[in-house]
């Protein structure tokens, strides 16, 4: 018990624990009953060769704990760093694994949009423990916890703006139904849809909320009218689309690169990944992919983030249709990375704990270094420390100080111009060079912008 | 909306079912209210989901619909046949 993850406490079915940096999941009797029927009938089966269950095969059985190993997943994404249609995915997923559940006498316990993660370029439920056997015309335990880790992201997304998403990092029990209700427009009221999943619900919800007797009252629910529920859940978030347009979709048509330079850039890059033979990599700011699909060295894992949510759905709706699997695209914001939160702040991983853990051979960081220093005023010194605790080699950026984006950024600082005097090409490099080693520098042609590949003094291969 | 507010009333009086041994092994609230409320959510349900059907069978009846090819996602059905799967992690 003592390597047992920080998040798996709750469900007494079984926890997850760590062995031999190993990801494993032990199972308690309680659940060998559900546990033998999934595997038995099939059930399992059925979901590994469709890829909506995380694979895993029995180590070791006894009366007393079965144990199982699941396919490791490199890096976990949790919901609030998912673009609007990975959040989509992930819900429409629950749905379907609900679906097929209730088809096999099962169903799904709960509907916590941490059971899923994103793997191999597509959304992967992760909580094998999570189905029980379904108990005939009973409704769904975790109807309402589906609305407010799913439905009630996705509506505010549609409403307020992507921003929203990240409201999951505050609620991470979901985002309470009143408030949801308070925050939509009027107007919803008018949808049947709407009115009856959510304004009836806090209507019901506020309700009941004070019986602390503890008798638990339900409704009578036929299989087909749960099965309606689904379906009609299913239809409205399949339908489900942002408003806003992306405010870097045509980031590459508006900068100042001619289309040489962008080659050349491309080619520098993939020129260092293939010496160095990377194989893991991490974009940080990397919009929408272009310049880690420039790549031509195969590899494993390419993480690529941003903090524009449309930037980062862009890129994943690109990669569903190109099937790419190697390529995980998440919602990033450099200034003020995922916290770890949750019960001790142990529950969900901060992402610098998830990142040094990954190891990236190499860490991306193109364009990204002059809205560090100047929006975000991050000094040099303390950008270069950052980047080096990621992995051993970087490939960063550096846009001069007559650049037009490093002019455009400084113009708004206004008066205080003056005080951004430290951006220039020498002292990043002074700085750079105390914890990196520079083994490369390329400025590229016809535009103010220079490359380096430095490699870490302090990381080990 | 009216006739659903009447409905949910009706609903909290003659309704209910007593079913303590469903919490068993709940580890988290299911809420009260939501476990009544899905009644109604269903009952709507099926409503929008037989017009939805409706439309959909009035539209084929005039050449109305679209091909749905660009989806993102496919439908909610777990697909039965192997050789599918086999397809899409080939091409990967």
């Amino acid at each position: 018990m003592s390597n047992q993850h920080a998040s798996s406490f709750r469900d007494p079915s079984g926890y997850v624990f760590t062995e031999d940096g190993l990801i494993k999941r032990s199972i308690s009797p309680v659940y060998f009953k559900q546990y033998e029927a999934l595997s038995t009938s099939g059930f399992f089966d059925k979901l590994f060769k469709n890829n909506l269950l995380i694979p895993h095969k029995e180590v070791s059985k006894s009366n007393r704990e079965i144990i199982i190993q699941p396919e490791q997943i490199p890096f976990i994404t949790y919901p609030y760093e998912w673009s609007f249609n990975q959040y989509k995915e992930a819900a429409l997923l629950t749905l379907k694994l609900q679906k097929y559940s209730l088809e096999h006498e099962f169903s799904l316990k709960d509907a916590s949009a941490f059971n899923i993660t994103f793997h191999k370029g597509q959304a992967i439920f992760i909580d094998t423990l999570s189905f029980d056997f379904y108990t005939e015309d009973s409704p769904w335990r975790a109807y309402k916890q589906f609305i407010t880790h799913f439905l009630a992201p996705l509506v505010l997304a549609h409403y307020h703006g992507a921003q929203s998403l990240k409201l999951m990092s505050s609620f991470m029990d979901g985002i309470p139904v009143k408030m949801l209700a308070s925050m939509l427009p009027n107007r919803t009221k008018l949808n049947p849809f709407l009115y009856s999943n959510i304004h009836l619900l806090s209507k019901f919800e506020d309700k009941h909320n004070e019986d602390y007797k503890g008798e638990t009252k339900s409704t009578s629910l036929s299989k087909k009218a749960l099965l309606n529920i689904i379906e009609s859940l299913y239809n409205y978030i399949k339908k489900l689309s942002l408003k806003e347009q992306s405010e870097w979709g045509d980031y590459y048509n508006k900068t100042n690169y001619s289309d040489e330079a962008f080659v050349q850039k491309s080619n520098c890059i993939d020129s260092w990944i293939t010496t160095l033979n990377a194989e893991t990599l991490i974009d940080v700011g990397g919009n929408d992919g272009t310049f880690i699909r420039g790549i031509k060295n195969p590899l494993k894992h390419a993480l690529v983030c941003d903090i524009d949510n449309n930037a980062v759905d862009f890129n994943y709706k690109t990669l569903k249709t190109n099937k790419e699997s190697y390529i995980l695209p998440f919602v990033l914001d450099v200034l003020n990375p995922s916290a770890a939160i949750g019960f001790q702040n142990k529950e969900r991983q901060s992402f610098i704990q998830r990142i040094a853990k990954f190891a990236p051979d190499v860490t991306l960081a193109l364009a990204v270094i002059h809205h560090m220093s100047l929006s975000g005023n991050i000094p040099f010194d303390m950008s270069a420390k950052f980047f080096a605790t990621f992995s051993k080699y970087l490939i960063i950026e550096f846009p001069k100080r007559d650049d037009s984006w490093v002019q455009r950024l400084l113009n708004t600082k206004g008066e205080f111009k003056d005080h951004f005097g430290f951006y220039s090409i020498d002292n990043f490099e002074s700085n750079y060079y105390k914890y990196f080693e520079c083994i490369e520098k390329l400025p590229i042609e016809n535009c103010d912008r220079v490359m380096f590949l430095l490699k870490s003094k302090s990381v080990e291969s | 909306m009216v006739f659903l507010f009447f409905f949910s009333k009706r609903l909290g009086k003659f309704d209910y079912i007593y079913k303590k041994n469903m919490m068993h092994f709940l580890y988290f609230d299911p809420g009260l209210g939501a476990m009544i409320i899905q009644a109604i959510v269903a009952a709507v349900a099926g409503v929008l989901l037989f017009s939805k059907n409706l439309l959909f069978k009035v539209k084929v009846l005039f050449g109305l619909v679209k091909s749905n090819d660009k989806d993102l996602f496919d439908d909610i059905n777990v697909k039965d046949s192997d050789s599918e799967h086999k397809q899409t992690t080939d091409s990967e």
